[in-house]
């Protein structure tokens, strides 16, 4: 599934009771993890909370388990593919650096030292991871977790954290190493090399809407300084429009990937403007010319 | 979001993504599913 256009954030859904109203909450970090999985995975057609994944799976013990909370999911038509320890953390973030959201299993003790620490003791528990950033082919800087346990509560071991959050990720592959397959009453660890994820479909590509941005057809395209173009029409400005302040000139020739556009103040007699991913980086269209054919 | 911004890493790990393995088979037997724990539980 490949989805073109603009994607906001998942909204963060802490499991504690108090907060959610989800009165088994506590026992649901999976159900919720799921929740905000298929808000991303659908774009937001669907939308359910932790508390409806939990009660879909008509499992009143709590403590549950990936695959009770699939037949939800795809009764919505979100498609998911469950890996349990088959899956290479490798394998897990090239599908997540292609534009797939995750549902990872792990232990939470490598988080307890952290500033990421969001359970009172080491137990296996699940997030969603639903981004990677930086790094290369495989190996990412950094995730984006929703941990619905990190809802900044304070209890007598301290503060949780508060999701969303930004770990790094080896942080990500210590947590996924530590799980306890046995349950958490068993030593043994999963280790490295392996994971237990649920895949989420695809969101990539996407953009930041930012001033009422359209995606640009291709999407993203890539646009160059156009030759004989004035100095005004290609300086790049943090904002579709003369009134903000330049903070850098696209060369002649030099790439400008555009992912969305506005019509905004004209400039040399054009009044489209083209806008980077994340909305922050905007160059009038009298400044470019186009390779894709926006 | 994914906050993706690399075109060109995406493509890269579109191509990949085809051509991934599984791990090798665990000889201990992994469990299909794991329960997870009450985080507010000392």
């Amino acid at each position: 599934m490949t989805h073109r256009g603009p994607w906001r954030p998942t909204r963060f859904q802490p499991q504690n009771p108090s907060k959610s109203g989800c009165s088994e909450g506590w026992r649901c970090c999976t159900p919720f993890s799921f929740a905000m999985a298929a808000s991303q995975g659908s774009r937001h057609a669907y939308n359910p909370s932790g508390c409806d994944v939990f009660h879909s799976t008509n499992d009143p013990a709590g403590g549950i388990q990936m695959r009770q909370c699939v037949p939800l999911m795809t009764a919505h038509g979100i498609p998911t593919t469950v890996a349990t320890g088959d899956m290479t953390p490798y394998a897990l973030a090239v599908n997540v650096q292609a534009g797939r959201g995750a549902v990872i299993q792990g232990n939470t003790k490598p988080l307890l030292s952290t500033s990421h620490r969001s359970t009172a003791g080491p137990i296996n528990h699940a997030t969603f991871l639903a981004g990677v950033s930086g790094g290369t082919l495989g190996h990412p800087a950094t995730g984006l977790v929703y941990d619905p346990a990190a809802d900044g509560r304070s209890r007598a071991w301290g503060t949780a954290a508060q999701g969303p959050q930004t770990w790094p990720w080896s942080l990500v592959l210590a947590f996924l190493a530590a799980l306890r397959p046995w349950g958490d009453a068993d030593p043994r660890v999963l280790g490295p090399g392996r994971a237990y994820a649920t895949l989420f479909p695809d969101i990539e590509p996407h953009y930041h809407m930012l001033h009422g941005g359209h995606p640009t057809s291709p999407f993203p395209d890539t646009l160059r300084g156009r030759k004989g173009s004035s100095l005004i029409s290609r300086r790049i400005r943090p904002g579709p429009g003369l009134q903000y302040a330049p903070e850098g000139t696209l060369k002649v020739g030099q790439a400008f990937t555009a992912y969305q556009w506005v019509n905004g103040p004209e400039v040399d007699g054009r009044i489209r403007w083209y806008g980077s991913h994340d909305g922050d980086q905007w160059i009038a269209a009298a400044g470019i010319t186009s390779e894709g054919g926006t | 979001m994914t906050e993706q911004e690399d075109p060109t890493l995406i493509e890269l790990a579109r191509e990949e993504v085809k051509n991934l393995e599984p791990a090798e088979p665990d000889p201990r037997g992994l469990p299909d599913d794991v329960p997870t724990g009450d985080p507010d539980s000392q």
